[in-house]
């Protein structure tokens, strides 16, 4: 995926304040909204909250959300917990404007830095701000959130990174079971699609099908978080063996598979083998045709992925299975 | 046949299938301006498979290469460039065998080179007078069949399908005499459009609009496909055909049956199908004294269109002098059955409109009693449900509100949805959501033998009318709303075009 730095729109509209009440960010939105005459006609689609601590986190996911704006208008809640100061609610409220393909549109976003027993009292300070009747989804850009994290509770859906959320070798058993009581979308697996579709395009020759029943190796080499991923659908989808599979730690993903048919060996590989948003597939069968596919990479990957998740918000069980076979890579 | 479990869950199924694409005209205007870009998008988007071929057929002398560099410039993707280095082109007189022998080899040679397994898609983007002749050879070279078990032979034909009811029969006729109905898939490029499309979603998921979609609460349904252009260089081709044809017997019926038609039992191909056809089955087809009295048929003066001084109908490019094509017209239908009787349909379509905009408005009836006084609401017209189909695309419901303030004054407002606003993900263009679809072999948007048939059957009267010189030819100049005569076509019911 290319580079997701931070696009420079400009705000049509600002507030601030430090140590305020919810009540006076809410009365802010009206004002705001109430001033700007381009902004009478409202459609919104959607109310996404983001749950982050962390700086790095933060500016990732407020990069990815501005962009997100122009294609899922609807009110974007930022949170930042400082626990351990007292109560206090800092806030910053923006409405921002775009053009698409002739369509004016516009969204809200409101950052919020909370501290004290605010932060164990989320809920009560994230309701009120929430468009009723719209679907919620709370995204937590690096860690996992706790199984009693009071957010979840808001939640139709969770959006999670495997590429930020798991470490090496840990972290899964908590993705299955925070997957078992919620609806989870994982952002990593979003963006996996395109190298998840191109090896399934390389088995569509009814002639190469039988390969798929004997994949004998695979090796992945990806982040640890999508790499397990990938491996876990490879063992779910096709039944290959978790010994038969070898993970590596690479900066981009690459996917390969050795089968055999009828006594001939065949290699189905897909990889992006440099930075260019290029992802290539092949196949080549001993003695036999070869196959060349590629797909070209969405831009802004994590905004393509975030996009991705909140056009469908629904549970991907594909997803669900994979996540339970890679188990066995947990330490 | 061996699954591919690694395909599930990744909307593979709205992925072609390997196949050879054949396409008939492929030196046309149909193929570089709209067949080969939405073949190079659907690339680009990765819905088409490397094994996906595409066979140029025309009569231009050009080779393999000159075809391939004439793809190209459709697209910039990588992946279109690499597929158009292996497209094929045939050159050849349509009523020559040699032309589809030497197709049939070549057909031969991409299932081996290319891996398209047999499978073809015969898309007629040629002349009308070509397509039976076409299919015949087809047929006749042994193209029309499969030439494995489980390999699909399809073909795509596009509007004008006959001239008339009888000429539509003899096209189906000989189409039939090759082909089953289920391989034939007729384009009506209206039916590829989200909008168009949504009428279904707004009808039929939605629990609040379809219990007042009725006689008890609609007061009449207006219809209107309004374009600014003129014929540009179409003049000749515009002359055999008029406004009737062109737009009213394909994209207006199309419209109205999914604007009128029951709850199907199923949304697939036979489920919408079969209410689309049984609505248009309950338009009462026109007499010729209802013609003369409910069908105004108009031609454009010269007048200003969007800043534009621009010629009469007559002084056009390839136009007869003393012409007698319509360019505009507005029709009053009926509806016998249960939900539509005794509610009137208005439709119009017209060149040189002071803009281009094509949407259904369903005016609803007024309260029975209006507790408000006259002064109260003042400026409070009837409620009213207006699709829009192009090109701001959405949904607008009016309604009456109060407006704020002291006195208790009730006005009516617009509740907008804007389809662009909402969902800002890039909606297919019409031909590639439709190309795509004969690929897959999903057949719900495109339209059957019986929609085609039925379209003609309400035509027809009119166009032996418009041959008998009724209703006369009435004029209007170039960036109006149309002739007087549309406009009285409604006051005499006692409503206006637009008036919601």
């Amino acid at each position: 995926m290319t580079s997701d730095a931070a696009p420079g729109t400009v705000p049509l509209a600002r507030w601030e304040a430090r140590s305020v009440s919810i009540g006076e960010v809410c009365a802010a939105l009206t004002e705001l909204r109430h001033n700007e005459e381009t902004t009478a006609t409202r459609t919104s689609v959607l109310n996404l909250v983001v749950a982050g601590d962390e700086p790095e986190a933060a500016a990732r996911a407020a990069s990815a959300m501005r962009r997100l704006g122009q294609r899922h208008p609807g009110r974007t809640l930022a949170l930042v917990c400082r626990s351990g100061a007292t109560d206090r609610i800092d806030a910053s409220v923006e409405l921002h404007s775009a053009t698409t393909d002739g369509t004016p549109i516009w969204w809200e976003e409101v950052h919020l830095e909370l501290g004290g027993r605010l932060c164990t009292h989320l809920a009560s300070v994230i309701m009120p701000l929430l468009l009723a009747g719209l679907p919620t989804a709370v995204w937590f850009p690096s860690a996992l959130p706790p199984p009693d994290a009071p957010l979840l509770g808001l939640a139709d859906v969770v959006l999670v990174d495997a590429r930020w959320a798991l470490q090496a070798g840990s972290g899964l058993a908590a993705l299955v079971e925070l997957s078992r009581r919620h609806k989870v979308i994982d952002l990593s697996w979003c963006r996996l699609t395109p190298w998840r579709r191109l090896l399934a395009s390389l088995f569509e020759p009814q002639a190469l099908r039988p390969y798929l029943r004997g994949v004998t190796s695979a090796r992945i080499a990806a982040n640890p978080g999508p790499g397990r991923l990938l491996a876990g659908w490879l063992i779910d989808r096709i039944g290959v063996p978790g010994s038969a599979v070898t993970l590596e730690a690479a900066t981009h993903a690459s996917i390969h598979l050795w089968a055999t048919h009828a006594g001939h060996r065949a290699r189905f590989s897909v990889e992006r083998p440099s930075d260019d948003p290029l992802v290539l597939g092949a196949v080549q069968v001993e003695g036999g045709p070869s196959r060349h596919e590629s797909v070209k990479l969405p831009e802004h990957g994590l905004t393509w992925s975030l996009a991705q998740a909140l056009s469908r918000l629904a549970r991907d069980p594909r997803y669900d299975a994979a996540i339970r076979a890679a188990l066995i890579f947990e330490k | 046949m061996i699954p591919n479990p690694l395909s599930e869950g990744l909307d593979t199924h709205r992925r072609s299938p390997p196949v050879a694409m054949v396409i008939f005209g492929a030196s046309g205007d149909l193929t570089s301006r709209k067949i080969l870009p939405a073949l190079a998008a659907l690339a680009a988007r990765g819905a088409l498979p490397a094994s996906f071929v595409v066979v140029g057929v025309a009569r231009t002398e050009i080779d393999d290469a000159g075809f391939a560099k004439m793809a190209a410039a459709a697209g910039t993707d990588p992946a279109w460039t690499k597929l158009v280095g292996r497209f094929r082109y045939v050159a050849g007189d349509y009523s020559s065998p040699d032309t589809f022998a030497r197709l049939r080899e070549v057909l031969a040679e991409v299932d081996e080179g290319a891996g398209t397994e047999g499978n073809r898609i015969y898309y007629l983007a040629t002349i009308p007078a070509m397509f039976g002749v076409v299919a015949e050879a087809l047929g006749a070279e042994g193209l029309a069949r499969p030439i494995r078990k489980g390999a699909f032979v399809r073909l795509i034909i596009e509007k004008p399908l006959g001239r008339d009811l009888q000429s539509a029969r003899a096209l189906d006729e000989s189409l039939h005499a090759r082909f089953h109905e289920d391989q034939l898939y007729r384009i009506d490029h209206y039916m590829g459009k989200e909008t168009v499309q949504n009428v279904l979603a707004l009808r039929f998921a939605n629990a609040i609009f379809e219990p007042i979609w009725n006689r008890q609460y609609v007061d009449h349904v207006q219809v209107t496909v309004a374009e600014s252009l003129g014929v540009e260089h179409r003049g000749g081709f515009y002359e055999t055909a008029g406004a009737l044809r062109d737009i009213v017997q394909n994209h207006v019926m199309q419209v109205l049956g999914l604007t009128l038609m029951e709850p199907p039992a199923t949304v697939d191909a036979q489920g919408i199908r079969d209410e689309k056809v049984k609505a248009l089955r309950s338009i009462v087809i026109p007499t010729a004294q209802s013609v003369a009295e409910q069908v105004v048929r108009a031609q454009y003066d010269a007048g200003w269109v969007e800043g534009s001084l621009v010629p009469g109908y007559r002084e056009e490019e390839g136009v007869d002098p003393a012409s007698q094509t319509e360019t505009y017209i507005a029709m009053r239908l009926s509806v016998d059955n249960w939900r539509w009787a005794g509610v009137p349909i208005y439709v119009r379509t017209g060149k040189r409109l002071p803009k281009r905009f094509t949407e259904v408005a369903l005016q609803f009836k007024r309260v029975p009693h209006l507790a408000f006084s006259t002064s109260e609401a003042t400026r409070l017209g009837p409620n009213a449900l207006i699709v829009r189909i192009q090109p701001d695309e959405g949904i607008t419901l009016r309604f009456g509100a109060k407006v704020p303030g002291q006195a208790f004054e009730v006005r009516s407002v617009s509740m907008d949805f804007s389809y662009g606003a909402a969902f800002l993900e890039q909606s297919p263009e019409a031909y590639e959501r439709l190309i795509l679809d004969a690929l897959i072999g999903d057949p719900t948007l495109f339209i059957r033998a019986d929609e085609v048939d039925q379209s003609w059957r309400i035509v027809d009267p009119v166009l032996e009318a418009f041959a008998n010189g009724e209703p006369p030819l009435a004029r209007y100049e170039a960036g109006s709303w149309g002739p007087a005569e549309s406009d009285h076509l409604l006051g005499v019911d006692g409503r206006r075009w637009g008036d919601f």
